[in-house]
């Protein structure tokens, strides 16, 4: 890598990138510790298109490894330079080109954070559902290149759902600009649509076209504290059978109700084993008449207590707490291993089942939280300390919860993506062909292999 | 607050989720990650606790580079005490040798020398030859507010409470009229005041350079001074040193030492003038006073913006006064206290988007209790045009 650091100055000026080991150390990290695997020759901060354009085809020339990267805040290892090379942070491509209100479309640079995006179009009356809860720090670009999605799912699915059309840098430096602002396009591969979730193996996603939503003119909170996972779980099936959709359906463990109590007031019961939180949108009127359906039907089938929250700044601190569990969970325990599985939801009362047998029977402590309106559930296991032995332990657990609910029809991840996380499973998803399929793709896009190398693929491919 | 070390257990609960990007100033500017509480502590823990990196140029800028408002603190979900970490990396980071062990002698003596006339005329010049205080830094008055009140101020009417009052260090010196506003109001609404004798600095700028040792004696001096007055609260109009005397001075010791005992004792009596006034009741009516005004929530107020809120709810009381909200009161002004004197660019971007929200919200006055963003806003905005709340509520006593 000699004369990197001259190489990069002539393309994007010495404020465009840094190669002091000081900033290198923390662009290791996304937001797990573990994934810490390799450390950059250089972090670039593209502006715009045209300088990630010529970063990237001087990449390509020099064969260097290139991981693009929005917040940072992934769980899967999705943006870490396991292969050294550059990392390219699009966190500076902040722009919301255009909202355009008569075609209900936004236009953004991939860096733009996705909370300020939805407070942008919501400020306008529209709505832009997807909400990993990183929200607050998450960028467009990430959220597009790992088709991540949040609570809103269950009624409003996820990125995959939102994207038009993208501008693209491939490796060697030349812009591709896919799919439309059109709500129907029916012309070519859906090229769009391969680049979203592609995590950044095959090209560098720079910008992103959206479809919007009119904004819902009011939503309902309820909460619902249930003596028993299982009865979550089937209060969860029976819901979606029953043809109501809320807009947000969370299954939390009951440790998330203590955190509740530092917020809200009157407190939670704090037992039983798990607890729903729902959101209901529509009219003022729809959303509380769901929600107290939800609320009587929660009561009959025996929760503790079950609590409807109209009040919007009220109900925000529930929804506060709540996209702060995660990160709150893991400052409480030495090491946190999480896992995205989803399945299908009328098999979520037989995969709960299923892994709380299995944090039994390996004597794990694992909890069961998730967006389980859509069915995609986070097991977590949690571990006070760290050896090699409880780590193979854990690792052993959560391969089993994997097949698990692979078994009932899931995926292996739902909103996280693969990364390094969970490549060793792929295949057990996808199947050898599909996998050759993918490999040959990638192989047109990125001919030198420089694209996040040492991601998705099963380790052994990974090279 | 007294090593890096103490600070261990904390930084490896740090989950990285990176949700301080979120509300960072600095990053907000430079967005480079190295510059969000995330980065910190991993570099601070690599270079000066692993010495899995040398300790160099850069990452003592990236230290330096905070404007230690806390913000991360108080959003973070794992609830690390982030401000003090970096206050610790400070004190590891602080220079050696005699030029700099004289400069911190001189600082040190002009914060023990506060509201002694004449020595911050004196000391003021003299630090800013040595490049310890800013050049731009405004002339501190020849007579400092406390060299001409007695030991007690008492009230004409019937004594509703008694307090003692911490001025702070702006007020003594730079803002006489913030001084003068709250003994006005605190006077006329019955409170007897207690100015007590051999008050020192709260310490806060001393914390900021990492000059722990030099906080530690100043919270002693205070301690002292404090511990033996008989009142119903202890109310300063600085919003710092509400933080340094009610948060953070029992963790300048040792847990369990008299010293922490002694601030513990102290922390709840602690209020800021305003929450103090509203929880007393205004027994003196307002006059109408045709002004409309805006609140900029100081960053130190995280942590008790309730307080704010109830010295802002005097001015409600006050008829005709007109309270326009901006978007985000508590959005930092860029100040830091001498932060935007070293950092000067990434501090006016930080003002930029406060000065638009202020814009927005069309108010002809800005209130805020501390005295480094008054001072910093007032910069862009002219020195009318930002008030301490008390100020305002004084105007309409007139």
């Amino acid at each position: 890598m000699k004369g990197l650091a001259k190489d990069l100055a002539h393309l994007v000026g010495p404020e465009g990138f840094s190669t002091d080991p000081e900033d290198l150390l923390v662009y290791r990290h996304d937001a797990i510790a573990y994934f810490a695997q390799g450390e950059p020759a250089a972090v670039v901060l593209p502006k715009d298109t045209v300088h990630a354009a010529k970063v990237m085809a001087y990449a390509s020339q020099n064969g260097i490894p290139l991981t693009p990267r929005g917040a940072g805040s992934g769980l899967s290892g999705g943006c870490t330079p396991v292969r050294g090379g550059i990392v390219l942070d699009t966190k500076r491509m902040k722009g919301i080109l255009e909202i355009n209100r008569g075609n209900l479309t936004a236009r953004v640079e991939a860096g733009v954070v996705l909370a300020a995006f939805q407070q942008a179009v919501e400020a306008q009356g529209f709505f832009y559902p997807p909400d990993p809860q990183s929200k607050s720090v998450c960028t467009l670009g990430g959220n597009v290149a790992t088709r991540a999605g949040g609570p809103r799912a269950v009624k409003y699915g996820t990125t995959v759902n939102y994207v038009l059309g993208l501008e693209a840098v491939l490796p060697d430096g030349e812009v591709i600009r896919t799919g439309s602002s059109c709500v129907k396009h029916s012309a070519g591969y859906d090229l769009t649509h391969l680049l979203t979730g592609s995590e950044g193996t095959l090209a560098l996603i720079t910008q992103a076209t959206v479809r919007l939503l009119p904004k819902p003119p009011a939503t309902c909170t309820a909460l619902a504290v249930c003596p028993t996972m299982e009865m979550a779980a089937r209060i969860v099936s029976e819901t979606i059978a029953g043809g109501v959709v809320p807009s947000m359906l969370e299954l939390l463990t009951t440790a998330s109700l203590a955190v509740f109590n530092r917020f809200v007031t009157p407190p939670l019961p704090e037992e039983g084993e798990a607890c729903l939180l729902m959101e209901f949108d529509g009219t003022a009127q729809e959303a509380l008449r769901q929600a107290q359906e939800m609320a009587g039907a929660c009561r009959d089938m025996g929760a503790i207590d079950v609590r409807v929250v109209p009040q919007a700044d009220e109900a925000a601190v529930y929804w506060m707490v709540r996209s702060r569990l995660y990160p709150l969970v893991v400052s409480r325990f030495k090491r946190v291993v999480t896992e995205d599985v989803t399945v299908p939801r009328d098999r979520i009362p037989e995969f709960a089942a299923k892994v709380m047998g299995i944090a039994q029977e390996m004597g794990l402590s694992m909890g069961l939280t998730g967006h389980a309106g859509d069915g995609n559930m986070h097991p977590t296991i949690r571990m006070d300390e760290v050896t090699d032995a409880l780590q193979a332990r854990a690792d052993q657990a959560m391969a089993r919860v994997i097949k698990a609910g692979l078994a009932l029809g899931g995926v292996i991840s739902g909103e996280h993506g693969v990364g390094l996380h969970k490549a060793e499973f792929l295949e057990l998803e996808l199947g050898r062909e599909q996998i050759a399929l993918m490999r040959r793709i990638k192989k047109a896009f990125d001919p030198k292999g420089i694209m996040n190398p040492g991601k998705i693929w099963p380790p052994e491919l990974a090279s | 607050m007294l090593g890096l070390e103490q600070y261990r257990e904390a930084l490896e609960r740090c989950s990285q989720c990176g949700y301080c990007q979120a509300s960072c100033p600095v990053f907000s500017q430079e967005l480079l990650e190295s510059y969000t509480a995330r980065g910190r502590t991993l570099l601070i823990k690599a270079a000066l606790m692993d010495g899995i990196l040398p300790v160099g140029k850069r990452t003592k800028e990236i230290v330096a580079n905070c404007l230690l408002c806390g913000t991360c603190a108080h959003t973070c979900p794992g609830g690390l005490p982030l401000d003090e970490i970096f206050m610790a990396a400070r004190n590891q980071l602080r220079p050696g040798g005699p030029a700099a062990s004289l400069k911190r002698g001189l600082h040190r003596k002009l914060m023990e020398q506060r509201g002694h006339p004449g020595a911050m005329g004196k000391l003021g010049p003299l630090a800013k030859t040595l490049g310890l205080a800013p050049a731009d830094l405004p002339q501190p008055a020849a007579r400092p507010f406390l060299a001409d009140q007695p030991e007690v101020l008492r009230p004409s009417g019937a004594v509703r409470a008694r307090v003692a009052w911490f001025v702070g260090c702006a007020a003594n010196s730079l803002h006489l009229d913030t001084a003068q506003a709250v003994r006005k109001v605190l006077l006329a609404n019955g409170v007897e005041v207690v100015l007590p004798q051999g008050l020192a600095c709260c310490g806060l700028p001393a914390l900021a350079q990492g000059e722990v040792e030099m906080a530690q004696d100043l919270a002693r001096r205070n301690l002292a001074a404090l511990a033996a007055q008989e009142v119903d609260a202890v109310v300063t109009e600085c919003t710092s040193c509400v933080l340094m005397l009610r948060d953070k001075m029992g963790r300048l010791f040792e847990p369990e030492s008299p010293e922490a005992q002694a601030a513990q004792a102290l922390a709840p009596k602690v209020m800021e003038a305003g929450a103090f006034l509203h929880q007393l009741g205004l027994s003196q009516t307002p006059q109408e006073c045709g002004v409309s005004y805006t609140l900029h929530q100081p960053c130190h107020a995280a942590g008790f913006a309730a307080q704010v809120r109830q010295g802002l709810s005097l001015l409600e009381q006050v008829p005709g006064a007109d309270y326009r909200p901006m978007a985000d009161p508590a959005a930092c002004c860029g100040a830091g206290g001498d932060f935007f004197l070293k950092n000067p660019a990434l501090s006016q971007g930080v003002r930029r988007s406060k000065l638009e929200q202020i814009e927005q919200s069309r108010a002809e006055v800005v209130v805020t209790p501390c005295p480094a963003c008054r001072h910093y806003l007032s910069l862009a905005l002219g020195p009318d045009k930002v008030k301490h709340p008390l100020a305002l509520l004084a105007g309409a006593y007139e």
